[in-house]
């Protein structure tokens, strides 16, 4: 199985290379989806989808190059920011129980810097520095700033990018930008912890013509950026996201989404494999899409088989205004009928300015038997403001 | 390869097909060769030490040969591993008709070697949980379905020199199981009624217990740790250096860095502070110190240092040993309500104190401090203070009827423990009593649960030791020098002799 995936992606690479040589001569188109900064290369197009804060809102991008010129050193820094109050409700002990806090589920800072057909970025994001439900962190429980980001790519031909260092994976991405609505919560994909955002190795990917979307392939570690290599065996992904009507006037937003990762984990090398798919409209006033994913190997259980199944959708009916709406199904253990759970979330924001919004979001679970019986402290219902910004 | 190819170039595409499998097996991690559940053991064992197995790999090496020794011992060192279990569907550990969404506080690991005798301060013995390592808010079920479990593997290990007697206890360890989840919810009835708990302090007609406070009233009159673990010099005790244990080779005491010596006046004086009805600052004048090797099981890789002081007065005779010990986080946070629950781990530990002994001063000298950064326990090194052992579940206490009695008592002493979260989270009796209001149909399933579930850990135990073999005594973490602690922490560490 997993020699055969090497060969696959062996035979894929190939493919790669001789799409980018066919299509360098068109590389230089817009993304189906407008972009901030439209007027660079279809790749950076793409690249862009990857970072979420333009993919909050289809024109609202506002960053400024701190040197160079067109043609020249560019170099660009990045704040984003999302932050939130949560009153969330549980049952326990027969009673309801509440609890309010003020969160930052994220802060990023980052520098993009360019040069030519060269690029780098470093991203940090704040993060608590204990984990959840841990009391030994860094001084107390600090936020403080780790990398989740950094690398340094070249495209060649204008269509082949090359990305090492610590990079973002292939799969959240696309699928975050599909929904659109990243201040309200994660991906199913990311925050049923089946996916990692990003992860040290590298990815190549070919930007195909006529702004028909990107096919990908990457080598990774393995367990994330959050955590040290544990083994030998790393993770290869193979990706594409395409948008297949990209031909067809007013039809360009369809995009169809496809990976599958050959994973371990542990120093036990248990299977982690992951297989996605989604489809999903990626237009300036209407996102929204479906994914899913079958995970083999899930939280160190490398015999356990895991499906995932997301609908989203978002719209802005007016200017400014955003509705946004997810059903996320997890089946966590196959094997076993009822281990599940329902996430149901709506949301309802406004763009005070271009880079600034706030959101009221409410979300509630609901639990197959297993998964509520092994689940304990999950919370019922949540309701949250959020502040957003992103420069 | 033909026999065209030339015998000098033969080995050049041997060697080079061999680097491209290796390659093909790096890239895809084709070495599976554990199976599923062997490798979701190392996995989740690794993640629990992960930072000790990087920072002072030999102690934790020591831990896993250990586990890997006894049935028992691999129990109380896979504790991570239980918490895994019981957040998910697969092994049925988690599986219940009852709810399991009430989280008193408690000890988290209620297996029957964390309890033991303990001295008051009126010098009264009574039998209380003596591990707060991991207290923390857990599901009431999963806390008693520990107990219940660690009651079956108790009755495995029971008797080793006699296997007509441990075949007849393993014949009956349903009726144990059963006692140790009728005993809990009986108790729990008890104290909803308004009852009040009561203190363990009489033997009860109980073999175990009656070997318990009989030891531990022999060994206290005795002081028998000072005459076994300290020497007297020129008039002037201090702590032997060497083995202190003649059953147990790994048991040590060894010299501790001056710089360390020198930091535990200070640390003594934050314990002091942390304990209700301290004695006088000259109780603790330190006398000697040496780090103490080879104790425990789960904490075995943690910092220990056992500590003389003076005690109530200048002479020798009544000089006082305490044992410092590294804390670390519960790891309750896998099945224990989001959030955290108090503000450090030393506050913790002091939540624990109070909440579940039926006395707040059931161990006086049981405090915290911190080392270094590092949050620690203190607590009275007493022989006199005797743990359940399954090594003494022999004869007439390995007897089903012993076990079985010896259930009642700890499911019961569970109920009280839980209970004890009353006082902070208002209608846990009354919850915890309606869930378990049908004795019988709860006692089963706890039962049919705690049997299979010690099935699995039986068989854990040989894939434990299987997986120590194909990986290494690590568990296949790979070294790498720049994990090595600075000179400093390293010499706190230590590095067992």
């Amino acid at each position: 199985m997993k020699t055969t995936t090497t060969s696959l992606a062996a035979a894929f690479a190939v493919a790669v290379l001789t799409l980018a040589r066919g299509a360098s001569a068109q590389a230089e188109q817009a993304s189906p989806v407008a972009e901030p900064g439209g007027e660079r290369s279809a790749a950076d197009a793409e690249r862009r989808a990857n970072l979420d804060a333009a993919a909050l809102k289809s024109d609202g991008r506002a960053s400024f190059p701190l040197l160079g010129a067109d043609d020249g050193l560019q170099i660009e820094p990045h704040v984003s920011v999302i932050t939130q109050y949560v009153f969330s409700l549980r049952e326990e002990a027969g009673e309801a129980d509440w609890f309010h806090e003020f969160e930052l589920p994220r802060a990023f800072a980052w520098v993009d810097a360019r040069y030519e057909e060269a690029e780098a970025r470093v991203l940090l994001e704040g993060v608590r520095s204990a984990s959840e439900g841990a009391l030994i962190g860094v001084a107390g429980d600090s936020l403080v700033l780790r990398l989740r980001e950094a690398w340094a790519s070249y495209t060649a031909w204008g269509v082949l990018e090359t990305r090492v260092g610590l990079v973002p994976t292939m799969s959240v991405g696309p699928i975050e930008a599909m929904w659109g609505m990243r201040p309200i919560h994660p991906t199913g994909l990311e925050r049923t912890g089946l996916a990692s955002p990003a992860d040290l190795g590298g990815t190549v990917r070919a930007i195909l013509p006529r702004r028909y979307g990107w096919v990908g392939v990457a080598g990774y570690n393995g367990e994330g950026y959050a955590r040290r290599e544990l083994n030998r065996g790393k993770n290869i992904e193979l990706a594409a996201n395409l948008h297949p009507l990209a031909g067809v006037r007013g039809a360009e937003p369809l995009t169809a989404f496809a990976s599958y990762v050959s994973g371990s984990s542990g120093t036990g090398l248990g299977r982690a494999d992951r297989l996605n798919a989604a489809l999903g409209w990626q237009g300036d006033r209407i996102r929204g899409g479906v994914t899913a994913t079958y995970a083999l190997g899930v939280a160190g259980a490398p015999e356990t088989e895991s499906l995932v199944l997301e609908a989203f959708l978002r719209v802005m009916p007016l200017e400014r205004l955003v509705l946004g709406a997810d059903l996320l199904h997890w089946h966590r253990d196959l094997s076993a009928g009822d281990d599940t759970t329902l996430t149901v979330s709506g949301a309802a924001g406004y763009f005070i300015a271009d880079p600034i919004a706030a959101f009221v979001a409410v979300a509630g679970q609901l639990f197959g038997d297993a998964a509520r019986d092994s689940l304990p402290g999950q919370d019922d219902l949540r309701i949250r403001l959020i502040g957003t910004a992103s420069f | 390869m033909g026999p065209r190819v030339s015998a000098a170039i033969q080995p050049r595409l041997r060697t080079r097909a061999a680097l491209a499998l290796a390659t093909a097996t790096a890239l895809a991690g084709c070495e599976h060769d554990l199976d599923p559940r062997e490798a979701s053991l190392v996995e989740v064992i690794v993640a629990a030490d992960e930072p000790l197995l990087r920072a002072r790999p030999e102690l934790v090496e020591g831990k896993y040969r250990r586990m890997a020794a006894g049935l028992y011992d691999y129990y109380r060192g896979s504790f991570p591993v239980f918490l895994y279990d019981a957040s998910r569907s697969e092994s049925g550990l988690a599986a219940t008709s009852y709810d399991a969404h009430v989280y008193p506080f408690s000890s988290g690991d209620a297996h029957p070697e964390n309890f033991g005798t303990m001295r008051a301060t009126d010098g009264s013995f009574a039998i209380e949980p003596n591990d707060f390592d991991g207290a923390d808010r857990y599901p009431w079920l999963w806390e008693l379905r520990r107990l219940a479990v660690g009651m079956v593997l108790a009755g495995r290990v029971s008797n080793p020199e006699r296997e007509d007697l441990r075949a007849s206890v393993r014949a009956a360890e349903r009726s144990y199981a059963l006692a140790a989840a009728r005993g809990y919810a009986l108790e729990l009835a008890r104290l909803h009624r308004g009852e009040a708990p009561e203190r363990l302090e009489d033997d009860r007609g109980n073999t175990h217990f009656e070997d318990m406070f009989s030891r531990s009233r022999r060994d206290a009159s005795s002081r028998r740790e000072l005459a076994e673990r300290t020497e007297l010099l020129d008039g002037r005790r201090r702590l032997v250096r060497g083995a202190v244990d003649p059953d147990d080779p790994e048991s040590v005491y060894a010299d501790l860095p001056a710089f360390v010596l020198e930091a535990l006046p200070d640390c003594l004086e934050r314990y002091r502070a942390s304990l209700h009805g301290a004695p006088t600052p000259a109780y603790f004048a330190l006398k000697d110190a040496a780090r103490e090797y080879g104790s425990g099981v789960a904490s075995y890789a943690r910092v220990r240092v056992v500590l003389l002081v003076e005690g109530p007065s200048a002479e020798p005779d009544d000089d006082v040993m305490l044992e410092l010990k590294e804390l670390a986080d519960s790891g309750a946070v896998v099945v224990a309500p989001q959030g955290v629950h108090t503000d450090s781990v030393q506050e913790r530990i002091q939540l624990a104190r109070s909440l579940l002994w039926a006395r707040s001063d059931a161990e006086p000298l049981w405090g915290t401090s911190e080392l270094f950064g590092l949050p620690v326990q203190i607590k009275g090194e007493f022989d006199a203070y005797k743990t359940l052992r399954t090594s003494r579940m022999v004869d007439e206490r390995g007897t089903p009827e012993s076990l079985e009695a010896l259930g009642v008592e700890l499911g019961a002493l569970l109920a009280r423990m839980h209970a004890g979260s009353e006082a902070r989270w208002p209608g846990t009796v009354r919850a915890l009593a309606e869930l378990s209001a049908d004795v019988d149909a709860f006692a089963a399933e706890q039962a049919e649960v705690a049997i299979a579930y010690a099935d699995l850990v039986e068989a854990d135990h040989a894939r434990f030791r299987r997986a120590l073999e194909r990986l290494g005594p690590r568990l296949g973490l790979r070294a790498d020098p720049s994990d090595a602690p600075p000179p400093e922490l390293a010499a706190l560490y230590g590095s067992p002799p």
